[in-house]
C-alpha cells in the first residue's frame, strides 16, 4: 500500500523518479498518481523526451586530438624511459620526476635522455669500480682531508695530475684518493663524505679537447653524475641523492 | 629502481586518461568555447597528478570531473571579463519548432536549437544538467562535483529542465 499524492508532490518528485533517484515507496506512489492524472502524466512524458532529446542530439564533446596528444606527452607513464630488469645487466632510470627535473635545471645538469653506446658501458664500470672499493675498504690510499698532500701521492702513480681540493666547508669532506682502473686505464680516483654517504670522483685524461656538460643518471640505485672539462673526463658516483650530488659536481665542474 | 613518480603515473594514467573525453566535455559545456576548455583540461589534468595520492575511491570518472569543475571556476573568475559577454541574447533566438514528423533539415535545426538552449542556461544550472544527462552522474556525485547538497542538485536540475523545456518549446502546455 502507498500513500496517496497529489499533483504538486508529484511534479516535485518527478525529475527524481526519472533520473532513478526515488526511494521505492514513494516511486510505487509516484507510479499510482501518474496512471490516474492524465496531466501529470504527460509531463512525464516531456520529461522523458526531453532527456533522450539531450542524450541524442546534444553534441558530445570529444578531447581535440592536439590536446590528447598533448596531455599524453606530458602525463603518460608510456613516454617515461622504461626500466630494464637487473637481468639485463643495468637499470637505468633517468630523472623523471619533476621536482628532480627541475632540480637539474637550476643546477644546470642536463637529464640524460639517450645515452652513448660508450658511455652505458663505462657507467657500469664506474659503479662496480666504487662498489669493489667499499666492500674491500680499499677506497682509499693515501688517507687525508689535505688537498696538498693528495695530490702529491699521484705524481708518482698516474701520468696526469688530476685537479684535488677539499669541499669540507660546502659539506663535501675529501678523505682521500687512490689509483682505480676504468675504460682499460688507470685513473685518479677520489673519495670524498657527504654525512653517511661516500662519493668518487674518478678522473682521467682525454685525448680530445671536447666539453660536455654534467649529466646525470642513476644505476643499481647509485647516482652518477659525469662531465668533461679541461681535457679531463669526470665521473661521480655515489648513493647520495640526486640533488645533492649534482651540488657537489657542480662544484667540481666550476672549480678554476 | 622503481621510483615511486613511475607508480603514480601510471596510476595517474589508470584513473584520469580514460577520462579525457569526459573532462573536455563538461569544461567545454562550462567555458563554452574550445580555446578555453583546452587550457581549463591542461590546467585541471596538472592539479588531478598532483592530488592523485589523495584518490582512494573507484569512481574517478567524478574525481576528475569535479576537479575539471573547480578549476573552469577559478579559470573563469581570472578571466572574469571574457566571461561576461553576453551570450545568452542571441542564443535565446531559438527554434520553436514543435517535435513532430522532421526533415533532416529540421532535424539539424531543432538540434542546434537544443544545444544552444543548454549553453544559454545560467552556469549553475548548465553544470548540473550536464553533469546528469551527458555524463549521467548520479545525484549524490553530482553533489559531490558541484560542491552543493544533494537537494540543491534536485532544485537546480529541475529548474534547468523546466527552463530548458520553455526556451526549446518542448514542454507540453
Amino acid at each position: 500500500m502507498s500513500a496517496e499524492i497529489n499533483c504538486s508532490g508529484a511534479r516535485a518528485q518527478l525529475d527524481a523518479y526519472h533520473d532513478g533517484e526515488l526511494e521505492l515507496a514513494p516511486s510505487l506512489a509516484l507510479e499510482e498518481h501518474l496512471a490516474s492524472c492524465p496531466a501529470c502524466s504527460q509531463r512525464y512524458a516531456a520529461l522523458r523526451l526531453q532527456s533522450s532529446r539531450i542524450r541524442i542530439e546534444a553534441p558530445r564533446y570529444a578531447a581535440p586530438q592536439s590536446l590528447r596528444r598533448s596531455i599524453e606527452r606530458r602525463f603518460s607513464d608510456k613516454n617515461l624511459p622504461q626500466e630494464k630488469t637487473p637481468a639485463e645487466g643495468r637499470t637505468w632510470s633517468i630523472w623523471s620526476l619533476p621536482a628532480a627535473a627541475a632540480a637539474a635545471l637550476l643546477l644546470g645538469i642536463a637529464v640524460w635522455q639517450q645515452l652513448p653506446a660508450g658511455d652505458e658501458t663505462l657507467a657500469g664500470e664506474v659503479v662496480a669500480a666504487h662498489t669493489r672499493a667499499m666492500m674491500n675498504s680499499r677506497l682509499v690510499e693515501v688517507a687525508s682531508s689535505d688537498q696538498h698532500s693528495v695530490k702529491p701521492w699521484f705524481n708518482t702513480r698516474v701520468d696526469f695530475a688530476p685537479p684535488v681540493k677539499d669541499y669540507a666547508a660546502q659539506g663535501f669532506e675529501l678523505t682521500g684518493g687512490r689509483v682505480d682502473y676504468l675504460d682499460n686505464r688507470r685513473v685518479a680516483a677520489l673519495a670524498y663524505k657527504q654525512r653517511e654517504h661516500t662519493i668518487d670522483v674518478f678522473i682521467w685524461p682525454l685525448e680530445s679537447a671536447r666539453e660536455r656538460a654534467p649529466a646525470t643518471l642513476t644505476q643499481r640505485g647509485f647516482n652518477i653524475v659525469r662531465f668533461d672539462r679541461s681535457r679531463m673526463a669526470y665521473w661521480v658516483v655515489s648513493d647520495l641523492n640526486t640533488d645533492d650530488l649534482g651540488r657537489f659536481a657542480r662544484l667540481l665542474h666550476e672549480q678554476k | 629502481m622503481n621510483s615511486p613518480d613511475h607508480a603514480r603515473r601510471r596510476r595517474f594514467e589508470q584513473v584520469a586518461m580514460p577520462h579525457l573525453d569526459a573532462a573536455y566535455g563538461l569544461a567545454r559545456w562550462l567555458t563554452r568555447n574550445d580555446h578555453d576548455a583546452e587550457d581549463v583540461v591542461q590546467e585541471a589534468f596538472i592539479r588531478a597528478l598532483r592530488f592523485i595520492d589523495g584518490f582512494h575511491g573507484t569512481e574517478g570518472r567524478a574525481w576528475l570531473l569535479a576537479i575539471v569543475r573547480n578549476t573552469c571556476f577559478s579559470w573563469m573568475e581570472k578571466n572574469r571579463s571574457a566571461q561576461m559577454q553576453p551570450f545568452d541574447e542571441e542564443t535565446m533566438e531559438v527554434q520553436t519548432h514543435l517535435p513532430g514528423p522532421e526533415s533532416s533539415a529540421e532535424r539539424a535545426a531543432n538540434a542546434r536549437a537544443l544545444h544552444q538552449a543548454i549553453a544559454a542556461l545560467p552556469l549553475g544550472l548548465r553544470e548540473v544538467l550536464v553533469l546528469r544527462e551527458l555524463e549521467e552522474l548520479s545525484y549524490k556525485e553530482i553533489a559531490r562535483v558541484a560542491e552543493v547538497p544533494i537537494g540543491t542538485v534536485m532544485s537546480r536540475l529541475s529548474r534547468a529542465r523546466a527552463l530548458l523545456a520553455t526556451s526549446t518549446e518542448l514542454k507540453t502546455k
